[in-house]
Order: structure tokens, then C-alpha cells, then sequence
């Protein structure tokens, strides 16, 4: 197996053992960067000096004898809404293009601490509005399944740098399921984090109250490394939970004794593909046999999630965005004077789906119309997250699909957004909840396109969660299949 | 639940050929003319957003769609429900009152200016001309 | 407005006083909006330095310039300051609060939002106390961010943002003030609540202190307020009352001509000395106000109101009332020496050095209104950097008091201890001004003056009594001043008398 092709698990173990340097793993990394990035589109730019420069300094740091972090060595890739110091960052859109961040993310320092090493920004969806990384200044990502078809997103970048294995681990951002869809669809595994679990400084804002950045990566085990290295109570953002911190577990588990699993039935009705359906009924049977119970349940609420989610979501975002101006930063377009240089700016800097997203928020923040649609949808979203209090209070975890549907083709969805809109339907309860979610591989279609099951926990219950998961991976071998000979 | 799992399939039938269910003859509410939708160019004035013509009428034809679709929420019964509009149930999280650390790895001042200012002189950040007087 | 020249409200205008014949037709109706910088050290979502003066963006970091990513974190400080204002004001404080997002776009507000709080201010009511004895009662007072500066430049304008995020509170005052000198009179009152409590320097120059002004007219009786009209851009008293005079004028006639007041905001526009429309009604702004959602709510206890409570200082009005009261002094003395904080502190600090009467707080008042606030406002230095400390006021008005010293040479005295910094006995000595109190030491000293006085004595006897003036000022004259007047006037009668019986 070549080093690309490594967990981000193994790579540490054979950094710090000393078989292979940082540096060698850097440059694997960039050789299959360098083979498969114009094809897929997952990255937008590739920091291959500052990598290497930092490789060596990594190696330098172990040769004086300093303690290797549990990310020694390993090459990440971050979303391209997450901070790094003098580093470009431009959320996919033309609006930030030559924006220089002035700060590093609390979480990206938690992966640098711990020994990772940045790659390159992975494409996303403009300020992560979208559910199939089309909708980026910088063209759209690839499904390395299917090039034909999306990777989801807004993550897709994050996803598909992962699924291809140009890198083992990447960093994604999660409002309505922008890292789980993207996991799902691409056949790999990623974790939305309790809301509050890590810092959201340096995250460029989408929706304040249902944002969480997350790990991807083909092992779940890496999942739980990543999040150890990012969770924590950070006074920089107060919305960060006094418990946040978290350790990853070293034993992974093998049998499930015990474990109540929770079936909605709103998750598996006919809203959802028969062919993904089909894939989560095995993966029922699957945790059974690892002794699992399986409960049925309701949460009667879902269906109203889709309306609830994008009026919160929105309203945020036409706020969190009207920063964008051109005036401190930013990429200013000409113009006459100061109204015009807002219009311009804006109207030029924001693509089509950013516009759209803007307006629906504005809308429902503006006066008159502030309590039909933005106050309702935060009373629905009280009544989504007394759905799940009531549901873990039965069960330990909940199970279903990640996504109602496969991946459509490229360019598929762009005549109603609306239709993209409810790509979002099986994840977006988590985000309104504010409870940690992951998805990982349990399977392929008929048209072998991998099959996401999803996998929600109560709040803080990420650990569960995520011990669930790999105990599922290591009853299965899905998450071992690599996609198409193309993008090898 | 019947109508909206029909009102979903009806949607999903366009673009994905593997759906279950029936292809959409039951009954639907008439929700798109409930839908008030300010002028799009009212909006884009509050958004300062610059819309070419063609955007004005994709956008607002598919704002008045989503709104009509969102309209969906009328059917909950949220009376003495409260409104959740932060994400976890944390209060009064605040900082003493300490100057920055200058070693904490942020830019400041002038340096802020100096990376990503459009435009700037003396200092300052510059802007076409500001009329009318200070807001606050 | 009319276009007509003639019909220019300022032509109608008179001495600003509201004692014209407007105030016959129609009553005044003002509210004001004031926003107070707090002196925190650190601006309220970031903790960079809260200072005013600073070179242009020096003062900035990522947070309150509004890059992407970033959160606010409130700061402690703020809160409690807000607390200490409002409990100085006697409001209510709120146990439940949020901040909101209000949104504008404007070159000086770097994330197109203010940080500030809609519907859960953290004080309700109370009231701004007047001169009169008449109280303006307050709606609110909530907390938010500053905005930056927009600084006018040739053909473009400079952005400054140090002042981007220093923390605000806004005072809301209800409609119950009726003329322009109410409004300055709110305003005093407001600042020295605000000085006071020590939470805010309260310099309009400096900017700590803004007012908006919202202002209508309505006939007397009238059940309904009238249209109103709110007035920005007034950053000192003295414009304040300029722009509500001249808007009081501008609606009157606007009213007298039968013409509908448009619910408008106006700028005041110091040279021209008139307001003049800034936006319409429908051009009013839709802020779309919501929830912060990066800032969890907070809640204000009894406990934390207990804790904040005894840092509040005696309130300037109550201890107006007071100094009235113990030491009997006029109003018009007792608000002189209330005005500051520090200058009540001195004044009562020397009066109890000196004594507990009300003689002596009269004494005491006298000088700390003259030498001492004259010295102050001279030199520039605070009362508490004077090198006369009260003590040392107390010690010289106590000579004056014993006589050893007339007040003519306890400010020649004073203004040798503010150089020297002698105490006032040994600059008195120093000086050789101290008074001849002694009638033993003086009789001899009338006696040799009376002795040279014939022609003035026969007039004192002929009932002239400019004589007797004429030679008291021989007495005066011989000892340089530093005779007792009264003492000298005392001897001489009574040797006189002793002359006459002869």
C-alpha cells in the first residue's frame, strides 16, 4: 500500500517509529495531489513549500527529543473556511479572493499542535452554501466515484481529497450536514461534533447557532483522533462547553452488548432512495449481530426540519455576511461612490446561490415578516430538539441514512435549488439540536456508489457515537474499497 | 404525513429516477399564493446586493417557490413553544477586562492594514466619499 | 421647508429662550437618546485597548475589525460599569438579558452589525433628576458597541477603527422634557450621574458623550404628541440646544402655516447652524434586529447587584440635598461645589478638617469656589493633584478664622503655599502678613497715629464720619495692612470716646 493510502492512524505510527520521515509522507501526499487534484477539484490550493518546511521542522523538533503529538507527522487539508495565519482563505468565493487570514482557527492550532501538517485548502461550496460543491469561484469538485457526478458538500473538497486518498485527513464544516452528506457520497467517514465541543473562532461564519467543524477521514478512528486534537472549552468562543475537551479511546470495540440503537421510522420511509434503504436495513443487521438492540421510534418533527433549518440558517448567514463589503479587506470592485461600491462589491463578489441565501435571510429578519418565519422556525427547532431529548432518553444512538438520496450528476440541481435544498432532510435535525452526528460507509448501490449511514448521539455523546461506528467498520470491509482505477 | 411525503416525492421524481412511491397525483395544498414576497429589489437594496436583470427573475421566482415550500411551518401548532435561537443552553460567558496578549498569534493595527486593505493612506482605510454624519 | 427666504425659521428667532410666543401656541416635546462610552480598559468584544487619542487603526485587532471568524466575548467589566450607571440613575435592573444583532452598512461598522440589545436591555426605567426638582424618567439603558470613525478627506473618506467596539451604553430617555434648556440641564444632570459613578469621563469633544434628539410640538392640551423629528450629529451642549431651538422654530411655522411635519431624521449642521434632512421615514432603515447568536444570554442576580452596589458613590444630586441641609450652604453654592465628584470630595474633606459648623462650611465654600477652583482651572490640574490639600485649605481658613489672618492675606498666603508648598502658618510667617489681633500691641500704634490726627479728630467730633475712616487707614497703613480692622476700628472708638470726655 502506497503512504497516501494510510490512515492518518498508521502514518503517525510510522513517523514516529521512524520507518518513514514526515517529509516522505508529505511528499506521497503531493504526488497524489499532483496526479489527481486536476481531475477532481478537491483542492483549491496546495501549500507544497510551507508542507515540506514544516515536515522538516517536525523532524527536527523529534530529533531533540520532543514528544511526537498524536498527529505527528500527517498531512491534513483544511476546508477552505478555516483560518490559518497569512495563509489565503476564500471560503470559495470570488469575494475573498487574495484575502490573507490575520489569525489561525482554535481548531486548526489544535491540529498543528498535535503534530499535522497542513497540505492545502479543500474546495467548498461558496461560504458552504450547498450540499454539492458546484456552487465554488473556483469551479466545482468531483465525485472521485463517479466523475460525472457530485461529491456533496459543501465539505466536497474535504470529502473527495480524502476518498481519493490524496490525504488521510481532512477538516470540514457542518450547518445542515456540509460534512456528513459529502462523507456519505464520497464512501468515507466524517463527524459532526456536539455543537459547542469545538471552538468556532477562525470558522468563517455561516449559520452562528448550527455550525460545527469536523473531521473526515476513511478510518473512524481518525475521526476520534482529530476531534481529541480540536475539542476544548476555548475562551475565544463563548459558545464552547466547559466539558468540551475529549479523548480518543485506544481499544477499538469489537461487540455492541447492550447498546440501544434507535430506528425513526421518519428516517427510513419512502422520502428516502430504495436503494440506500435497502443498504441501511443490512447495516441493522449488522449491529445486531454485534448485539445491539434495535427500538423503533418517531421524531414526529422531521419533516418540518428542511424549513426550519434554511430560515435559521439563512437569517444567520445574511447576517454573518453583510462583513463582506470591501472596505478592510476583501476583493473590492470599482466603483463611484460608497452605495455603489457595497452593490458592487457584493453583487459581483457573491455567486448566485450566496445571493440567493442572502435574500431569503434578509427577507425573514425584515420587519413585518421576523416572526412568521424566523421566530416560528426557532419554536420548530425547540420542538426537533425535544424530539431527540425524548428519543435518548430511550435509546443510545440513532441510526438511519445519511442522505435520502445518491449523488446526483453535475449540474443537475440548478434549475431548483429547492431540490438541493433537501439534500439536507436526514442531517439537518442534528445541527438544529445541536447533537453530534457521523457517517461512514455501509455499503453501494446498484450503481456502486457508496451508501452513508448516519449515526446521531445525544449532546457530548460524540464518544459514543463514535465507538459505534468503529465497531461497525470493523465488522465490515467498505471503508477498504477505493473508488474508480481513474483516481488512484 | 401522507401529504408531505407526497409533496417530497413530488420533488424528488425530477432529478432521480431510483425514488419509491407514487409519482405525485395527491392532494397539495395551494401555498404559493399565501406567499408575500417583498419586491426582489427591495430586498437586494437591504442586501446590497447588485442583481443583473436575469438574476432579479431567477431569484425571485425561486424565493417565492422556497417561501411557498417553507409556508409548510404554518401547519405547526407552536403556541407556548419557546424560540431556541442558540445552539446549546450557556449563559453569562464573559472575559475580564485584560489587554490582548500581544503574543497570541493575531495581527493587529496597522499590520491588519497592511495585509488586506483594498485601500488605504496614512493609516487609514479608505472609502469613496461619506456623506451625512456618524451613526451609532 | 418652504423655499421662501422669508419664511426661514431663523429670522423668527430670538434671544433662544423659549419664553416667545411659540411657546404660546405650542408645547415642546423632546426626548433624548444619549450614548455613554464606558472606561474600560479593553473595548467590549475584544480585548483590545479602550483609549481615545491613539494613532489611526493602532487599536484593531481581527475581532473589531470584523474579519471573517471571529467572535465576540463580552467583557465583565462593561456589564458591571453598565450596572453602576444605571443604579445611578435608580433603574431597574433587568435579571434576563441578551444582546441582539442591529444591522446597517456603513463604512465604520465593520461587520455590518452593531452588537447591541433590542428587547432585554439590562436596565429599565428610572430617571434623570433636573434643577428644578423635576425628574425625566428613562425608558431604558442597554449596552452596545461603538462604531468606528468615518473621517472626511480630500475626494474620499478615511476609516479609523479604534474606536470600533469600545463599549457604549444608551441611555433612553421618555418624552417628558419641554424646552431646549430642560434638554441641557437633562444633559448635566446625566453627565454628572455618569461622572459620578466613575464609569465614563463624559468629554463630548473627546466623544464619550453623544446625544440624539427626537423632537415634536403639539398645540397646549393637545392629548396626542405631535409628529416627531429626530435630530443626530449633536456632539456638544451648546449644539443641542442650537438644534432644538432651531428646530422648535422650523416646526412651529411649518405648523403655523398649516403644513404636516414628516416624521424625518435631520443632521444638525453646526456652520450653517440649522438641521437639515438626513432620511425620510420610508427611507427609515430596517436594522433586522435578532438574537447574537455567538453570545450566550446572561442573567443579572441580586447577588451581583449586592456586589456592585456599595461602589456607587453618593448620587450628585443627593448630596446636593444634603450639603444644603448640613452645612446650610445655597443652592446656587452647594451645585458650584457638587458639580464634580472631586469637588464636593475636597470641599468636605477641608470642612471637616476645620469644623464641624456651619460658619465654618461657609468659610470653607467660599475659598474652595474661589482660590481653589480658579487654581484648578488655571493650572489644569485635578483637585486631587493640587499641592493644597484640603488639609492645608483647612489649616489657613482656620488663621482667618482666629483672626491671625485677614482673607486679603489668605490669598496672598494661598498663592504662596501653591508655590512653595509651606504650610499656611510658616507662609504667613514668611510673607509677614501675619494679622495684629494683640490690643495690647495695637493700642500704642492708634494712640501714635491719633496723636498726628487733630484736624481729623475735631471733624470726627463736628459728626464727620469719613474722619474715622481716615484714620483707621492710617492704622492700616502703618502696620502694611496687617492689623485687625476690626480690633482697629474697636480701639479707636474707644480713645476717642476717652478724647471727647477731656
Amino acid at each position: 500500500m502506497k503512504l497516501h493510502q494510510l490512515s492518518a492512524k498508521e502514518m503517525r505510527a510510522k513517523a514516529v517509529s521512524g520507518e518513514v520521515s514526515p517529509s516522505e509522507l508529505v511528499d506521497s501526499c503531493l504526488e497524489a495531489i499532483g496526479r489527481q487534484n486536476d481531475l477532481l477539484g478537491a483542492l483549491i490550493s496546495v501549500d507544497a513549500e510551507g508542507a515540506k518546511a514544516r515536515a522538516k521542522d517536525l523532524e527536527a523538533a523529534r530529533a531533540r527529543g520532543e514528544t511526537p503529538g498524536p498527529l505527528f507527522g500527517v498531512p491534513v487539508g483544511l476546508k477552505d473556511n478555516l483560518c490559518l495565519e497569512g495563509q489565503p482563505m476564500t471560503c470559495g468565493s470570488n469575494i475573498l479572493k487574495g484575502y490573507r487570514a490575520s489569525y489561525t482557527a482554535t481548531a486548526v492550532k489544535g491540529l498543528l499542535d498535535a503534530g499535522a501538517i497542513p497540505i492545502g485548502r479543500c474546495n467548498m461550496d461558496e461560504f458552504a452554501f450547498g450540499s454539492s460543491t458546484e456552487h465554488s469561484a473556483y469551479g466545482p469538485t468531483k465525485n472521485p466515484w463517479d466523475l460525472e457526478r457530485i461529491p456533496g458538500g459543501s465539505s466536497g473538497g474535504s470529502a473527495a481529497a480524502v476518498a481519493a486518498r490524496m490525504l488521510p485527513l481532512t477538516l470540514g464544516t457542518d450547518t445542515g450536514g456540509s460534512i456528513r452528506q459529502p462523507a456519505a457520497l464520497c464512501g468515507i467517514a466524517g463527524l459532526k461534533p456536539t455543537y459547542g465541543r469545538v471552538s468556532r473562532f477562525g470558522l468563517t461564519a455561516f449559520g452562528s447557532s448550527l455550525d460545527q467543524i469536523g473531521p473526515l477521514a476513511h478510518r473512524v478512528s481518525d475521526l476520534g483522533l482529530a476531534l481529541q486534537a480540536m475539542a476544548g472549552r476555548d475562551p475565544k468562543d463563548p459558545g464552547t462547553l466547559d466539558n468540551a475537551a475529549f479523548e480518543a479511546g485506544d481499544q477499538a470495540p469489537s461487540r455492541l452488548e447492550g447498546l440501544k440503537v434507535g430506528l425513526p421510522k421518519e428516517y427510513l420511509d419512502d422520502r428516502v432512495a430504495p436503494s440506500i434503504l435497502a443498504r441501511i436495513e443490512a447495516a441493522q443487521k449488522t449491529l445486531e449481530a454485534l448485539g445491539a438492540t434495535l427500538v423503533p421510534l418517531s421524531l414526529p418533527h422531521t419533516q418540518y426540519a428542511i424549513p426550519a433549518y434554511y430560515l435559521v440558517a439563512t437569517s444567520e448567514a445574511s447576517s454573518n455576511l453583510a462583513r463582506f463589503d470591501g472596505v478592510r479587506y476583501g476583493n473590492r470592485q470599482k466603483a463611484k461612490d460608497l452605495e455603489d461600491l457595497y452593490l458592487e462589491t457584493r453583487g459581483k463578489g457573491f455567486g448566485e446561490e450566496a445571493k440567493r441565501r442572502i435574500l431569503l435571510g434578509v427577507f425573514c429578519l425584515s420587519a413585518g415578516y421576523y416572526d412568521a418565519y424566523y421566530l416560528k422556525a426557532l419554536k420548530v427547532r425547540t420542538l426537533l430538539r425535544q424530539d431527540f431529548e425524548k428519543a435518548f432518553a430511550e435509546v443510545d444512538v440513532i441510526i438511519g441514512p445519511t442522505t435520502p438520496f445518491p449523488p446526483f450528476r453535475l449540474g443537475e440541481s440548478e434549475a431548483d435549488p429547492m431540490q438541493l435544498y433537501l439534500c439536507d432532510l436526514l442531517t439537518a435535525p442534528a445541527n438544529l439540536a445541536g447533537i453530534p452526528g457521523l457517517s461512514l460507509p455501509c455499503g453501494f448501490d446498484e450503481d456502486g456508489l457508496p451508501v452513508g449511514l448516519q449515526i446521531l448521539g445525544p449532546a457530548l455523546g460524540d464518544e459514543t457515537i463514535l465507538r459505534v461506528a468503529e465497531a461497525f467498520e470493523n465488522a465490515t470491509d467498505f471503508h477498504s474499497k477505493l473508488p474508480t482505477e481513474a483516481v488512484q | 404525513m401522507l401529504e408531505a411525503a407526497l409533496h417530497f416525492a413530488m420533488i424528488f421524481r425530477s432529478f432521480s429516477g431510483s425514488l419509491r412511491g407514487p409519482a405525485g397525483s395527491g392532494p397539495r395544498r395551494p401555498v404559493l399564493d399565501k406567499v408575500e414576497l417583498p419586491p426582489i429589489e427591495k430586498l437586494a437594496a437591504l442586501a446590497r446586493l447588485e442583481l443583473d436583470p436575469g438574476e432579479k427573475e431567477r431569484l425571485g421566482t425561486q424565493l417565492t417557490k422556497i417561501l411557498a415550500y417553507f409556508e409548510k411551518l404554518s401547519e405547526v401548532n407552536t403556541e407556548g413553544v419557546e424560540a431556541s435561537p442558540y445552539a446549546v443552553a450557556l449563559k453569562n460567558r464573559f472575559r475580564e477586562d485584560c489587554p490582548a496578549d500581544p503574543e497570541d498569534g493575531m495581527l493587529r493595527g496597522q499590520d491588519l492594514v497592511e495585509q488586506n486593505a483594498p485601500e488605504k493612506e496614512d493609516g487609514y482605510y479608505v472609502v469613496p466619499p461619506v456623506m451625512g454624519g456618524e451613526e451609532a | 421647508m418652504s423655499n421662501d427666504p422669508s419664511k426661514d425659521p431663523r429670522r423668527d428667532s430670538k434671544d433662544g429662550s423659549d419664553h416667545d410666543s411659540i411657546s404660546e401656541r405650542y408645547e415642546t416635546v423632546i426626548g433624548l437618546e444619549v450614548h455613554v462610552q464606558l472606561g474600560t480598559k479593553t473595548k467590549l468584544f475584544c480585548a483590545c485597548e479602550n483609549r481615545f487619542g491613539a494613532p489611526p487603526n493602532t487599536l484593531t485587532c481581527p475581532i473589531c475589525s470584523g474579519h471573517p471568524g471571529v467572535l465576540p466575548v463580552p467583557n465583565r467589566e462593561a456589564l458591571r460599569f453598565g450596572i453602576l450607571a444605571a443604579l445611578a440613575l435608580e433603574c431597574d435592573i433587568q435579571g434576563h438579558c441578551k444582546f441582539d444583532r442591529k444591522h446597517y452598512y456603513y463604512p465604520d461598522l465593520p461587520k455590518g452589525y452593531q452588537i447591541s440589545q433590542f428587547d432585554l436591555p439590562f436596565a429599565l426605567g428610572g430617571g434623570v433628576r433636573l434643577r428644578s426638582g423635576k425628574t425625566i424618567a428613562l425608558e431604558r439603558i442597554h449596552l452596545e458597541e461603538d462604531a468606528g470613525k468615518n473621517i472626511h478627506a480630500e475626494g474620499h473618506s478615511h476609516v479609523d477603527l479604534n474606536r470600533a467596539g469600545v463599549p457604549l451604553i444608551e441611555i433612553v430617555g421618555m418624552p417628558e422634557i419641554r424646552s431646549s434648556e430642560e434638554a441641557h440641564d437633562y444633559l448635566e444632570s446625566l453627565k454628572r450621574s455618569m461622572r459620578y459613578a466613575g464609569v465614563s469621563e463624559c468629554d463630548m469633544e473627546k466623544g464619550s458623550l453623544r446625544c440624539d434628539a427626537n423632537i415634536s410640538l403639539r398645540k397646549h392640551g393637545a392629548p396626542e404628541f405631535g409628529t416627531k423629528v429626530e435630530v443626530k450629529n449633536l456632539n456638544s451642549f451648546k449644539k443641542v440646544v442650537a438644534a432644538l431651538e432651531y428646530e422648535r422654530r422650523r416646526q412651529a411655522a411649518c405648523l403655523d402655516e398649516g403644513r404636516a411635519i414628516h416624521q424625518e431624521t435631520r443632521l444638525f449642521d453646526d456652520q450653517a447652524q440649522q438641521t437639515r434632512i438626513m432620511r425620510s421615514k420610508e427611507e427609515a432603515m430596517d436594522y433586522r434586529f435578532f438574537p447574537e447568536p455567538d453570545i450566550p444570554p446572561f442573567e443579572i442576580t441580586a447577588k451581583d447587584i449586592d456586589e456592585i452596589r456599595p461602589l456607587l458613590p453618593e448620587r450628585h444630586w443627593e448630596r446636593k440635598a444634603r450639603l444644603m441641609e448640613e452645612a446650610a450652604l445655597n443652592d446656587y453654592d452647594s451645585m458650584v461645589l457638587t458639580l464634580e465628584k472631586e469637588t464636593a470630595d475636597y470641599f468636605e474633606a477641608a470642612w471637616k478638617a476645620l469644623g464641624p459648623g456651619q460658619e465654618e462650611a461657609k468659610l470653607t465654600a467660599n475659598w474652595v469656589m474661589t482660590e481653589v477652583l480658579r487654581l484648578s482651572n488655571e493650572e489644569n490640574v485635578p483637585l486631587s493633584k493640587l499641592p493644597i490639600s484640603p488639609e492645608d485649605l483647612a489649616a489657613l481658613c482656620r488663621l482667618i478664622q482666629e483672626g491671625k489672618a485677614s482673607n486679603q492675606a489668605g490669598r496672598k498666603v494661598f498663592k504662596h503655599m501653591v508655590k512653595t508648598g509651606e504650610p499656611p502658618a510658616k507662609a504667613l510667617e514668611a510673607l509677614g502678613l501675619a494679622q495684629i489681633s494683640d490690643p495690647a500691641e495695637l493700642e500704642p500704634l492708634v494712640r501714635a497715629v491719633l496723636d498726628k490726627s487733630q484736624k481729623a479728630i475735631k471733624d470726627y467730633f463736628k459728626g464727620k464720619k469719613k474722619a474715622l475712616d481716615a484714620m483707621k487707614g492710617g492704622v492700616m497703613r502703618e502696620t502694611r495692612g496687617r492689623a485687625n480692622p476690626g480690633l482697629v476700628n474697636e480701639i479707636l472708638l474707644r480713645l476717642l470716646e476717652d478724647l471727647r470726655e477731656d
